[in-house]
């Protein structure tokens, strides 16, 4: 197949695409957007077309970048001083063969196993609010919103602007940590935080700190929700997650350094066999992009911004795509006049980062029968019993599923401490004919 | 057909008419149905998770392509669905 040519190439049409196709736009360089969704925005900005979101739409489809929608990039490598990837959409298989590749991959939530969690109508927070943003309907629905993070106030008062009653927000994090938390605050004014929390005072749900789901229980579908004190709530939704993970898979397909931190549960789960932990930290967090301080990561060529460089948010994304636009288009003196701003914008980040951290607690919620990966129907006892993550895919079929582990696999490296770091492409499943028409694009020379 | 333009649009889960405005994703098209959408490797039925394209738990067969990722795909008039609830 013959590849077509760009000069930069961004993947990932969120906050940190948009700003970096806008940013090297300005500078006069052609770039080619893609993106895996029916429309930009990515998944914070999905269907929200006023204020700052509003805004960005509208300086990206000025900007003379070419927006390609529907794209999925499966596979990077770095070959003969480009970059290329190779895309699938509806269209077909593709080839580009970029100068510059910005990723701009963003983050999926986290999800941790609890008994239950398998059954129809238990959705992750943003998954809830993505799919009633794309017409789920939740009028009149009775919904629990549970699991960590600001998203849980914003989404329940989302819902409950939609027609959801709302029973319960469930927060795992104890209000004392908050306290750090206000202080980041009072130095970052503006935030979501304070949005939300008025939106959430006007929808008078019942907020609880230091509480979750720990159990769903249902026939055909979810019917109640089991909470950690005891309490039995009746439901026609669960919405959980415990915040964000950033999607590094293409950084690593590419050869991109990514720092893995190892995290680690504090005790042994329910099905009292012990487990192995690679160390004792306290707060679980995964593989990060590495880059230098003007967003190039370790391979020539290859810029990253936003989620997959840590959990950072809107302002972050926004602040380190407008960089990589810059450095992409070699104007790095542009891109270094930001570097104070994403200083801030990533100490508030660590800031929310301290105060929602995971309580060991939220870790050992799945019971020995509990399927953990979703794909392959793989119980926690099964994964129990092996060492380490590779086995593990070895032996159960872990993470060997379409989702090529994206749920299981974070759900693990929080659960059992392993690292799980084996990325291969295609990153994401892709028909046969895509990977024979792009068939050896990106195989070393 | 460009569903933009219509105001209405009728989709078939599994045979039966669901009428949805445009733009709405199939994932949406089939709960508002009251349906799951998959059977997992043990029999288990699933629906939508993660609503951004991960999970793979919203796979239905839509017009006769098995395994397509229902909430990625927006519906479109005279779509024919096939969820782990058809008859």
């Amino acid at each position: 197949m013959r590849a077509e040519r760009a000069q930069i190439a961004v993947v990932g049409a969120g906050p940190a695409g948009i700003a970096a196709a806008v940013a090297a736009r300005s500078c006069g360089a052609q770039v080619l957007l893609l993106d895996d969704n029916p429309d930009v925005g990515g998944q914070v900005w999905r269907r929200v077309q006023s204020g700052a979101a509003g805004g960005w739409r509208e300086r990206v489809k000025q900007s003379g970048a070419e927006i390609r929608s529907g794209v999925t990039v499966f596979d990077a490598a770095r070959i003969g001083g480009r970059v290329l990837l190779r895309c699938e959409s509806a269209a077909g298989a593709r080839v580009i063969d970029a100068e510059r590749v910005v990723l701009a991959t963003g983050a999926r939530e986290l999800f941790l196993p609890f008994p239950g969690w398998t059954l129809p109508g238990v959705f992750g927070v943003g998954g809830l609010q993505a799919l009633v943003k794309n017409g789920l309907d939740v009028r009149g629905k009775r919904i629990v919103v549970g699991g960590s993070g600001p998203l849980l106030l914003a989404v329940a008062a989302y819902l409950s602007e939609r027609g959801a009653k709302i029973e319960l927000i469930a927060e795992q994090a104890e209000k004392s940590r908050m306290l750090g938390f206000a202080g980041a605050m009072v130095r970052q004014p503006g935030k979501i935080w304070q949005g939300a929390k008025l939106r959430a005072s006007i929808i008078d749900v019942e907020y609880r700190f230091g509480a979750w789901i720990a159990e769903a229980r249902g026939d055909d579908r979810v019917r109640q929700a089991v909470m950690n004190d005891g309490r039995v709530i009746e439901v026609d939704a669960i919405a959980c997650g415990y915040g964000l993970v950033g999607n590094t898979q293409l950084a690593q397909v590419v050869g991109a350094d990514v720092v893995h931190q190892a995290s680690a549960k504090g005790k042994d789960s329910r099905d009292g066999k012990s487990q192995k932990r690679t160390d004792l930290s306290t707060g679980v967090s995964y593989g990060r992009v590495v880059v230098d301080d003007v967003m190039r990561t370790s391979v020539e060529g290859v810029l990253c911004a936003g989620e997959p460089l840590g959990i950072g948010g809107v302002e972050t994304s926004l602040v380190e795509g407008t960089m990589a636009g810059y450095t992409a288009a070699s104007r790095d003196d542009l891109a270094r006049g930001l570097i104070p701003r994403r200083r801030r914008e990533r100490a508030f980040a660590e800031a929310l980062e301290r105060a929602f951290a995971l309580r060991e607690d939220v870790l050992c919620l799945a019971r020995p029968e509990t399927i953990v990966c979703r794909c392959e129907d793989v119980t926690m006892a099964r994964i129990a019993a092996c060492d380490h993550w590779r086995g593990a895919k070895l032996l159960t079929r872990c993470g060997m599923g379409p989702c090529q582990g994206r749920v299981c696999g974070a759900a693990v490296e929080a659960m059992m401490g392993w690292a799980v770091r084996d990325v291969r492409p295609p990153v994401f499943p892709v028909s046969m004919n895509a990977l024979a028409a792009t068939g050896g694009a990106t195989e070393a020379e | 057909m460009d569903t933009r333009a219509r105001e209405v649009i009728e989709v078939f889960v599994d045979g039966r008419s669901v009428r949805v405005a445009p733009g709405v994703s199939v994932a949406a098209a089939v709960l508002n149905a009251g349906k799951a959408c998959r059977s997992s490797v043990t029999g288990e039925r699933r629906a939508a998770l993660c609503g951004m394209g991960i999970c793979f738990e919203c796979r239905v067969e839509i017009d006769g392509v098995l395994h397509e990722r229902s909430c990625m795909i927006e519906a479109s008039e005279g779509m024919r669905v096939r969820t782990v609830d058809a008859g």
